[in-house]
């Protein structure tokens, strides 16, 4: 097992070195200019090129980037020019992970008990409910989710606070907002799933031996009905942490959504690629958690050795 | 039943089990809610300041905390030119030498301003290692531009401090308006030993800079807001109400007008859909954003090169219903081209030179008899033109592009075919010359008819549209040029007015534009709050004086 | 109490068949036309076609006979609310939302669907091959398609805009389509690599079958279910990427509209005339709710494992 953990760390750089010369080069493809402005005679256009280093070849600019990766500095952003890529994630991340670990805990506990209340209770009227949720879920964006939570609960009823991201009290309605697909996806997956395999030979075998209700639905079909629902976390756990830019632009959260969001459409190249490379990193992480759990949870997987 | 009742049990230990794995500690809240008299204002902007440094300033959100935080020489305020860091000065016989002398005043950490700060801060702004995307705006200084571009050294720039009180200034070419451009930002005093100190991080938080103005910086959050505090050792202490200033990044504007309701907020804009909501409780004022669309004129391939087409295009279009339709009437249409609210030579410009180009209704007659000249000049039928117009990806740019597109097709009969981009690809393509017709706007740096109507000269940087320009990109001998060429020479004013006014009239009458509106803002603020000066130049919004009434 | 006597004559001596030793008694049915009676035995999934049919034939049919056009603007209707005139009211510049509505379904459904199948073709491939083969081809599939996530979708969108040098529904479900079936193929691979170590999936091995057979004709059908649910929710989010996309100037150009465009516009105008969000939201919802339910129709329609259980 441990050697198996190394392989699959190295093979992650590796991989996290592809994606960060891959999204280098495809930044310079893209059509824009990040010093276009209404106000910008070209002496002036070439001074800031110059100061940047966009000036030099592209290769010798791909080095000194890595050169710099290396030792941990991302480099100036070119719209919020004081600002370090570095300074930008560390000021927001924590308030986009913390935003993301709320929503994705209400998503995974209601998701995946709606799932399984709904596969066993199949063709009744609960059972429609959980559809029905799963469906609005999925069906309403989340910039229309948010605007009808905020606007209902905040402005009319006035239960919850409209904006900012301070007290616990702020952070109920951003976080549903943002959790609110992925709890209605997670349980879609997971009655699917359960519906396989209540119907798979094992747990009538287990039936036909007495194991009980509980211990059947408990260490049979959920352990074996997870599994499609894990696949999916490693991607949803990165992009939900690394922020979603309209909930955060909505309820007023300083996360790093914006940033990621905004730096591509003024092809502010340092943070395009800083926060690439920093999710990236966080992706392959993830995934290489899932891979590992995969391991332990699920019985029948033999991971490639 | 006992099937619910484990599905419960379940949820329920699901639950559970993953509340006690999850959820670390939230980032500290904050909120110092104070009791006793208010002295605190908090205000949204849509987009966060990009930057305190004020040399590499180059936006309004930008500016506005600057003239905060930073006592420019000259100040403006509502309009109006007072002294600031400057007690007084004087101008040359030939209108080229300015000479400020400086209060006596100290910088936020006790440090004596001196001329040499000012003098610094200039130099800083016109070096090319500093890359300041507001360089171009010392152009008006003696060896401005060739400084900007490297060709000569610093030395050169018409800048120079006498004495640590006196700081002297000479000009390029004689520009009346040179006070409103000391009164910008970017030529505020700067500390050479700060910049030193932490590079490119100068300015980047509250302790890495050091500063002049009513306020200083309290805090820097990223992505989230800017905290300004009384600053103690300014020159006008007293003048000053307001302890703490809140300056919230709210992107959206609807969560902005909410957040004003329920009492986080003490201003706040409005977006014009819900003008009427808010109808008794609403002011409002232009900020100087003036829209209109630009018009490629020296491409044979195409069509808006005939003068005829680029006139029935503007006789084609109703301003009013326009502006109804894409602002619920916020902003004004636009009959002309310079923002009427500049100086004159008394009054504003407006006044005295009062001006309708083309009907604000439309003229479906004269536009349709422009048409059939220009077809008869080009040689084609009206449905085998096709203009692209080109305009930004936003919510309220599709809006204007397609009642333009409505409009213009439905008089004219062309097509006219839309093209949305990001908006820096709009500002890149404008800039190269890459369009047909291009919805964009210009905002004025001073209160002078001249800062529109240089974008028009013909080998003018700024003239995408290729106006008095022939297909080879030669200028053409004409009108316009001259009355230009006139305003920048002589001295005086009343002359060079005059020709301003003529420049304008000849380019609407050649089509050189498509003017469309004036922008007005919509605010709401709290009606215990008291001067707060709101204008179309330097900081939008002016908080220097602002204070709570009892 | 009499005894009833059978005749012999009643019976006869049919002999030996080769034929009919082997034969199935129950008719034989293709897939598809076991799916079909089956779907039209389910209500609801029967219904949920029916919708998805109408609206097809509306989309298609009624901008064509609609005597507003859907880019026609008019002052004096701005946001009227629905009236005899204007059956769903009219939008922020006064245009029939009735008539846009349709036309935006022309756009929204062909994409919406479109997009959603070619992505799970492509990565129900891709994605069963990986978790099939496993090894050093698995573990290349998916470091790949960790690199392909990584990339912002945004920046792929705008090259496919760049490279391709048009806009339109072409460009649109291509610039979809690249970024879509990693979602797919992540989950076909998950559930491959469990499958795989079935009985019948040796069985197949122990009998011949290629590889490529195995991988198309056992493994995937057997992940309907997945490919269903993944399919159904795919949609709306399709839906609502193009009218994210047409922002950027990639999608269909104003004043063509559709759905996610609709709505977008309309969230805008929610507490003045709400009657813009709801109409465009009303749709796109019930569509989804057909879809899903179609969708859950068809699951237990094509699904091996339920076959002939009845």
């Amino acid at each position: 097992m441990a050697k198996y953990i190394l392989k699959r760390i190295v093979i992650s750089l590796a991989t996290l070195l592809v994606l960060i010369t891959a999204v280098f080069f495809l930044v310079r493809l893209m059509p824009g200019d990040p010093f276009a402005s209404e106000k910008m005679p070209p002496d002036v256009k070439a001074n800031l090129e110059a100061y940047y280093g966009l000036d030099k070849p592209l290769i010798v600019q791909y080095f000194t980037y890595m050169g710099q990766l290396l030792k941990g500095n991302m480099g100036y952003s070119m719209v919020y020019s004081n600002k370090t890529v570095n300074d930008i994630i560390a000021a927001t991340f924590p308030y986009s992970a913390d935003l993301g670990i709320r929503a994705l805990t209400f998503a995974v506990c209601f998701g995946i008990s709606l799932g399984i209340v709904a596969a066993l209770r199949r063709g009744k009227p609960l059972d429609y409910g959980c559809i029905l949720i799963a469906i609005v879920g999925t069906s309403v964006p989340d910039f229309i989710m948010g605007s009808l939570l905020q606007y209902f609960f905040g402005v009319q009823m006035k239960l919850l606070p409209v904006a900012q991201y301070t007290t616990w009290k702020h952070t109920i309605l951003p976080s549903i907002a943002v959790g609110f697909y992925s709890l209605a996806s997670i349980s879609r997956y997971m009655r699917t799933s359960m519906l396989e395999v209540i119907s798979q030979d094992y747990i009538k075998t287990a039936k036909s031996k007495g194991i009980s209700n509980f211990r059947i639905t408990w260490k049979h079909q959920i352990r074996n009905a997870i599994m499609p629902v894990v696949t999916m976390m490693g991607p949803l756990v990165a992009s939900v942490l690394t922020g979603t830019f309209v909930i955060e632009a909505m309820f007023v959260v300083p996360g790093m959504g914006k940033y990621y969001v905004e730096s591509i459409s003024t092809y502010d190249y340092t943070i395009v690629l800083g926060i690439t490379v920093f999710y990236g990193a966080f992706l392959v992480i993830c995934n290489t958690v899932v891979d590992i759990l995969y391991g332990f949870i699920d019985p029948r997987i033999k991971i490639a050795k | 039943m006992l099937k619910r009742l484990l599905a419960l049990a379940l949820a329920g230990a699901l639950a559970l089990s993953m509340v006690a794995c999850g959820t670390p500690a939230a980032p500290a809240p904050e909120g110092g809610e104070s009791e006793g008299p208010k002295t605190t204002f908090k205000y949204s902007e849509l987009s966060e300041v990009p930057t305190l440094d004020p040399q590499l300033a180059n936006s309004v959100p930008s500016n506005t905390a600057i003239l905060h935080i930073q006592e420019p020489l000259v100040r403006m305020y509502n309009g109006v030119l007072e002294p600031g860091a400057a007690e007084s000065w004087e101008i040359s016989e030939d209108g080229l030498t300015y000479t400020f002398h400086l209060r006596d005043m100290t910088w936020s950490d006790g440090q004596p301003v001196t001329a040499g700060d000012f003098e610094y801060g200039i130099k800083r702004l016109v070096d090319p290692n500093t890359a300041s995307p507001y360089g171009w705006f010392a152009c008006y200084i003696k060896n401005g531009s060739p400084c900007n571009s490297g060709e000569l050294p610093l030395e050169e720039l018409g800048v120079k401090a006498i004495d640590d009180k006196t700081l002297e200034i000479t000009l390029e070419y004689v520009a009346d308006y040179f006070l409103q451009v000391v009164s910008n930002a970017c030529y505020v005093a700067t500390r050479q030993d700060l910049v030193e100190q932490y590079g490119q991080d100068f300015a980047a938080t509250a302790e890495k800079n050091a500063y002049t103005g009513p306020f200083v910086v309290k805090e820097v959050k990223t992505g989230d807001r800017l905290i300004l505090a009384k600053n103690p050792n300014y020159w006008n202490a007293d003048q000053t109400k307001l302890e703490e200033v809140e300056i919230i990044v709210v992107a959206n504007a609807n969560t902005a007008v909410d957040m004003y309701n329920a009492g986080d907020l003490d201003y706040v804009q409005v977006p014009s859909d819900l003008k009427d909501l808010y109808a008794d409780q609403i002011s409002e004022f232009f900020d100087g954003s003036n829209d209109f669309l630009r018009v490629k004129q020296d491409d044979p391939n195409v069509p808006t090169h005939n003068k005829d087409l680029r006139l029935a295009i503007n006789y084609a279009i109703n301003r009013a219903e326009f502006i109804t339709l894409t602002s619920n009437d916020v902003y004004a249409a636009n009959p002309r081209y310079v923002l009427p609210q500049v100086a004159g030579v008394n009054k504003t410009y407006g006044e005295e030179y009062p001006y309708e180009a083309y009907p604000v209704n439309g003229d479906a007659d004269k536009a349709k008899e422009h048409l059939d000249a220009a077809l008869a000049a080009l040689g084609c039928a009206a449905s085998d033109i096709t203009i692209e117009l080109l305009t930004t990806d936003t919510e309220s740019s599709k809006k204007q592009a397609e009642v333009l597109q409505q409009q213009i097709q439905s008089v004219l009969g062309i097509n006219i075919t839309i093209k949305q981009v990001p908006y820096k690809d709009r500002l890149k393509m404008e800039s190269e010359r890459d369009f047909e017709l291009v919805f964009t706007g210009w905002a004025p740096d001073y209160s002078d008819p001249y800062t529109y109507l240089e974008l028009q000269i013909a080998d003018a940087y700024y003239n995408y549209g290729g106006y008095n320009l022939d297909f080879d990109g030669n200028v053409i001998e004409n009108e316009f040029d001259k009355y230009m060429e006139f305003a920048a020479t002589t001295s005086d004013k009343q002359a060079r007015m005059d020709a301003l006014f003529a420049a304008e009239k000849q380019m609407l009458e050649d089509g050189a534009v498509v003017p469309l509106l004036l922008r007005r803002v919509l605010y709401m603020k709290n009606e215990n709050l008291e001067g707060l000066a709101l204008y179309f130049l330097g900081a939008r919004i002016d908080f220097t004086r602002a204070y709570w009434a009892e | 109490m009499s005894e009833q006597v059978i005749s012999k004559e009643k019976f006869a001596v049919v002999g030996k068949s080769k034929e009919n030793m082997e034969s199935i008694s129950r008719p034989t049915l293709t897939f598809w036309q076991e799916a079909w009676r089956r779907i039209k035995k389910n209500k609801v999934a029967f219904f949920s076609l029916m919708l998805i049919a109408l609206y097809v034939l509306l989309a298609i049919f009624a901008p064509m006979v609609s005597q507003y056009g859907h880019a026609e603007i008019s002052v004096e209707f701005r946001n009227a609310g629905p009236s005899a005139a204007h059956w769903l009211g009219c939008d922020h510049l006064g245009r029939d939302i009735w008539t846009r509505i349709w036309m935006g379904a022309r756009v929204s459904l062909t994409i919406g669907l479109a997009a959603a199948v070619i992505n799970l073709c492509i990565g129900a491939l891709i994605g069963g091959i990986s978790g099939y083969y496993g090894g050093k081809l698995d573990m290349f599939i998916m470091r790949l398609i960790d690199v392909l996530y990584g990339i912002p979708s945004l920046i792929i969108t705008i090259l496919v805009m760049v490279a391709l040098n048009k806009t339109g529904m072409i460009t649109l479900i291509i610039a979809m389509v690249i970024v879509g079936w990693i979602g797919v193929a992540r989950m076909a691979r998950g559930q491959v690599l469990q499958l795989k170590e079935q009985d019948f999936v040796a069985a197949a091995k122990v009998m011949g079958v290629p590889d490529f057979q195995i991988i198309v004709k056992h493994l995937l059908p057997n992940l309907i279910g997945y490919f269903i649910t993944s399919m159904t929710m795919a949609i709306p989010g399709a839906i609502f990427q193009e009218a994210f996309l047409s922002y950027i100037g990639l999608g269909i150009t104003p004043p063509d509209c559709s759905w996610g465009v609709i709505a977008k516009e309309g969230i805008a105008m929610m507490r003045v005339a709400p009657h813009e969000v709801i109409v465009p939201a009303f749709f796109i919802c019930t569509t989804m709710l057909a879809f899903n339910l179609l969708g859950d129709g068809l699951r237990d329609a094509f699904d091996p494992k339920l076959r002939g259980t009845e």
